[in-house]
């Protein structure tokens, strides 16, 4: 797709179509989350002003199915002062049941404030998350540290032909309780 | 299998050999351990590897989409979503 605008409003439009039919039809619960966080990351490029950077952010993510999940993030990048962004589909690969640790095969929209860090584009990436706190399946409520995650992310840029990397800790701020509440 | 998402084939192509030679010789290797039998032994490897395991996310993921579609949604936990 030529316009990353035009891209852009299409995956929004593609993930409002699906919450909206989702919400006429079904009970949405357990499916949305939202967590803060803070990523180490690199970039590359040989005409890259922003080799690596700490960024501080947030990221959404909506379950679909078993194997589909939606997922955004909007980060600030400290050291260069710029604003970047991701959004697309992802797959987990690994067993879907396990809430603990998994990997999830993607293909996102990336774009950026900071010129050297564009084209805004589309690209595969990989992503692992490990959770090294699991909550404790006891009925009681879940500990603070249940809500770190650990990971790791890597993408490819299928115009810029470039890579990039990520190490991340999240915190989870929010999340749709199965008994419908928030 | 997908010949696609084959593991075998993909390394014959990467040794620039015919998927017959590769596993001819796979079959004749495993077949000199004792106690292995070669034929179950190679459907193992075949089943647990990543290619595998990715050929059936997806194929997984394809038949999710049409609940989606249909507004029916089956949500999980999953830690890279985090990520």
């Amino acid at each position: 797709m030529k316009s990353p605008i035009s891209a852009l409003l299409a995956g929004v439009l593609l993930i409002a179509v699906v919450f909206a039919t989702a919400h006429a039809q079904s009970d949405l619960s357990g499916v949305m989350k939202a967590s803060v966080g803070v990523n180490g990351v690199w970039f590359d490029g040989p005409d890259n002003h922003v080799p690596r950077d700490i960024e501080i952010g947030g990221t959404a993510a909506a379950s679909l199915s078993p194997h589909i999940s939606a997922v955004g993030a909007l980060y600030y990048g400290f050291d260069k002062s710029y604003i970047r962004w991701v959004v697309g589909p992802r797959i987990t690969a690994t067993d879907v049941n396990d809430p603990n640790f998994s990997v999830g095969l993607g293909l996102s929209y990336r774009g950026a404030s900071e010129a050297t860090l564009r084209p805004n584009e589309w690209g595969p990436d990989a992503t692992v998350g490990w959770k090294p706190w699991p909550a404790a399946n006891n009925g009681m409520p879940p500990s603070r540290m249940s809500k770190v995650t650990l990971g790791g992310q890597g993408w490819y840029g299928l115009d810029s032909k470039r890579i990039g990397a990520l190490l991340a800790v999240r915190y989870n701020v929010w999340k749709q309780s199965r008994g419908g509440g928030m | 299998m997908s010949k696609f998402f084959d593991p075998v084939k993909i390394v014959a192509d990467a040794a620039g050999l015919p998927l017959d030679v590769i596993l001819d010789a796979l079959h004749k290797g495993l077949a000199q351990v004792p106690g292995v039998d070669p034929d179950a032994a190679i459907a193992k490897i075949m089943a647990n590897l990543p290619a595998t395991a990715l050929l059936e996310a997806g194929q997984a993921a394809l038949a999710e989409l049409g609940d989606i579609s249909h507004g029916h949604l089956n949500p999980r936990q999953h830690a890279s979503d985090d990520i």
